[in-house]
Parts: C-alpha cells; structure tokens; sequence
C-alpha cells in the first residue's frame, strides 16, 4: 500500500477545501480570492468544478495510509491535446513537510500515469515555502516572473518550471544514484564489502 | 440463479469506484480518471444499465445500430453474474446477440469465456492504463434461441 | 489534401445516404426509398471533431484525450470532388499531426462494397469484427473494426 492515495475530490472533502482556502498562509501563498467570497459561493464554485467543469479543471484529494485527507492537488490549464497542464497543491497544515512531499510526488505521478500528460508545468510564489525550501525552489524555477499575483495587499513574484517525461526520468535516476551512495556508505562503516 | 438489482445512476458510479480496478473499461467507462459526475453522464450518453450481482457489477448498454443486440461488461470473474445479465437481456431486452470490449488480462475474460462467448479480434493499443497503452479485446456471444421472434 | 474545421454552411454535407458510423462512408447504391438518410450531429463538448474537404466530412468521436483514440467516420457526396483514398490520408494526417492522436480506428461493413486497398493504404488494418452488429437491408449483418497507429 503506497503511502499516499490521490483520489477524485468528491462532495464530502468540501469542507475541508473551504477551511484550507480560508487559511492565513495560504491565502498569502496561493490565492485569497476567499477572503471576499461567502461559503456558498465557494461551495457552489468548487460542485461546478466536480460536476460540470472536469475538462478544463480537476480537483484530487491526496489521502494518507489510513485513509485521513492530508490535502488537495489540482490541475488547471488542461490542454488534452498538447497534453500539458498546470498542478498545484494545498496540503493540509499538519500534514506539511514530509508527508506532504509525498503527496506531490503521488500527484505527479498520477497525472503523469494515468491522464497521460507528458508537460506539467508548476508555479509557486516566490516566498512560498510551505512544501519546498528558498533554494530549491532558486534551483528549480526556469522562469521568475515578477508582479504575478496580488495576495494580502502585496505584489508577489512567481517561479514557472514545465517538467517533461524527461526530467521525471533523470530526477529518479538521481534518487537512485543517491540511494546507492548512501548503502555504499552503510555497508563501508559495517565492514561488508561492496 | 443470482439477483440482479437494479442500481440508480448515482450508485452506479459509486459502484464502479469502489470496484477499482476491475471497473476500469467497464462499457468504456474508467472510474481511475473519471469522477462519479463524469462516470454518470457517460453512463447516461450510453443508455447504460448497471445492476448489482452479489459483489460483481454487471452492466449493458443498448447498440444503437441493431436494438437486438447489447454491449455487456462486468467487474468480476463471476460467471453467475454474467449469466443473470445475459438472461434479463433475453427476457426483457429480447437480445439475440451481446458485445464486450475487455481489457487484456481482465478479470471478466474468464466469465465471458465461461459464457460462451468467442474472441473476435483485438483493438491495439486501445486504451491507456497506468502509463502504457493497452489492447482490448472484442468477446461476441449469441443468445440461445429461446423463440421465434 | 488538408481537412478544414468545420462551419454552420457546411451542414448539407452531414447527410447522405451512406451507413451509419462507417470509416469510409461511401453512398450506398440501392438505397431503399423510404429509408431515411443517414446523419450526423454538429461537433458537440470535447469528445467531438468536425473537420471537412471539399464534398465530404471526416468526424473524431468518442475522443479518449487519455488513451489518444478517436473512433473515426466519414461521409463523402456522390459528385464530391475529393476521392475516398485522398479524404483518408487526410483524415489520419489530420487526427495524428492536429490532434496529436496515437490511434484511430472506425467501422466497416464487409455487406457493403467498400475499397478495402484505400483503407490499407491509409495505413488501416482490420482488427475484429463483430456479427450481427448493423441492421442493413432487413437482416443483421457483421461489421469490421479497422485501427490505425501512429508510430514515432
């Protein structure tokens, strides 16, 4: 049993999206457009996006191994014939760090496997730190994009970077090579020879 | 013989989600990418019908082109299911003849194989499952003569 | 040859008397009088393309955008400029290179007298077929399906 499960957002994970979308930080670090909505109107907003939007946007709920709700992931920009698309994530605060990388990783890998998108392009304000550090983040980004959003009264720059079938497949290699380092190292310090 | 209940759109697609990976391709529907408003209006466009067999869920859908003839699909290797499928089709549809497109590998191949029913030829390619593409294989029964129509 | 989207003035071009849902829908002689012709819808939501050439009509249904398939039909006039073997070969360019498919696939009817050396050409092959699966002429009769990959 994998870790995390991603699964299609459904009616009863509404709640705990309008709690996530009423967060202090995320407001600051994603979008505040809740801040002026009522909860029906974002109740209404996110049952169109279940019922009647899927082709343009879709909402998944990342579960952890007991099945408790550790946040969302969704796509936006779905192009299905360039098979590009936009993800984000909102991760649940107690489940930040960590886990919450985890659940990144099964996003992507579900968007990748099974809609088949072969582009994904992400995009993180720049003081946005709540599932990746300043210096990845610096790593990682192709684009700076200054003046991007307005959240909280304050301009905020943005980071853009696409990753291609490509870029998945050297980034596990480079996992694996580092796994390896580290068993090098464990068996060295135990005496076992490589 | 098993019963068959009739289940309503809703519970249909709620069905077909708990199912999991047996539901995948059912009537060409795929519960992993499709959620349960997707699954519905999909289910709708098809005229399908979905009945609960015990744990297996079976379905039909009418082809447009030949109204005695059913596209039938089922989540389970269960040939009880199938059977009380093929025979409501017979009795209250007056089906001659069924159609299944079945993933290769599928738990239903071995109910339809059960059923009488024989491979006719195989889509490549067909449809895209956990990143890699995947054949489907057409299965073709004929209904027994029960009188003449 | 390139297909065009297409247009509300096109409409006169999605009915004829060919069969219905068929790859290569050719008019079919012998045509019974009181039958009705056979139609097409207007493309409708994601799942649709509508494209045509001069005299005929190519349509992407059941789009899987997922699994990169369209189930492809076609519907050529009597008097259309535009041969079958050049409507298909345009009809595969079009639904591999601009709608970046990976797989086309489409009905035939053996009953029906169609040119099979144009679908091969086209890069079609016959994949299944189906008994009893098209009312034609008072009587059942089997349909082919016939698929197409893009290799790259």
């Amino acid at each position: 049993m994998p870790f995390v499960t991603v699964r299609h957002f459904a009616d009863e994970d509404i709640p705990l999206r309008l709690q996530l979308l009423r967060e202090a930080r995320f407001q600051a670090n994603l979008s505040d457009f809740a801040v002026a909505a009522s909860d029906d109107d974002l109740v209404a907003d996110v049952r169109r996006t279940i019922a009647e939007r899927q082709d343009e946007r879709r909402i998944f709920t990342l579960c952890g191994p007991k099945g408790e709700v550790m946040g969302f992931a969704w796509i936006t920009s779905i192009d299905w014939r360039n098979q590009t698309c936009e993800l984000s994530f909102g991760v649940l605060p107690r489940h930040r760090g960590g886990p919450g990388a985890l659940g990144v990783q099964a996003a992507h890998d579900y968007v990748r496997a099974e809609l088949n998108m072969r582009v994904i392009v992400n995009q993180v304000l720049e003081h946005n730190t709540m599932l990746q550090s300043a210096r990845t983040m610096a790593e990682s980004r192709q684009v700076r994009c200054d003046y991007d959003s307005y959240t909280v009264g304050e301009w905020r720059s943005a980071c853009y970077w696409s990753l291609t079938d490509e870029d998945m497949r050297e980034q596990r290699a480079q996992k694996l090579a580092r796994r390896r380092v580290l068993a090098d190292r464990i068996r060295a310090r135990t005496g076992e020879l490589p | 013989m098993t019963d068959l209940i009739p289940l309503d759109p809703a519970s249909a697609a709620a069905g077909l989600r708990e199912a999991g990976e047996g539901a995948r391709g059912f009537l060409g529907v795929d519960p992993v990418t499709e959620n349960d408003a997707l699954l519905t209006r999909r289910l709708a466009a098809l005229d399908a019908q979905v009945f609960r067999a015990g744990d297996t869920l079976v379905g039909a859908a009418p082809n447009p082109h030949q109204p005695r003839q059913a596209y039938v699909a089922s989540t389970s290797a269960d040939e009880a299911a199938l059977r009380a499928l093929l025979g409501f089709l017979v009795t209250y549809r007056r089906a001659t003849s069924y159609v299944a497109l079945v993933e290769r590998g599928a738990a239903a191949t071995e109910a339809l194989r059960r059923c009488g029913f024989a491979e006719r030829g195989a889509l490549r390619d067909h449809r895209h499952r956990s990143g890699a593409p995947v054949d489907v294989l057409v299965w073709f029964g004929k209904a027994a003569e029960t009188c003449p129509s | 040859m390139r297909l065009r989207g297409y247009r509300d003035g096109d409409r006169a071009l999605l009915t004829g008397r060919w069969l219905p849902g068929e790859l290569l829908g050719l008019p079919l002689p012998g045509w019974p009088p009181l039958a009705e012709p056979t139609t097409v819808p207007p493309p409708s939501g994601p799942g649709d393309e509508l494209c045509v050439a001069p005299g005929a009509f190519v349509r992407y249904t059941d789009i899987d955008w997922v699994g990169r398939g369209a189930r492809v039909e076609t519907g050529r006039a009597p008097d259309a400029p535009t041969p079958p073997e050049a409507l298909l070969e345009a009809a595969v360019a079009h639904g591999f290179h601009r709608l970046n498919l990976r797989r086309l696939y489409g009905w035939v009817t053996p009953a029906a007298p169609a040119p099979t050396t144009a679908l091969t050409e086209a890069g079609f092959t016959r994949e299944a077929s189906v008994p009893e699966h098209l009312w034609l002429g008072g009587r059942a009769v089997e349909r082919e399906i016939w698929g197409a990959l893009r290799h790259d």
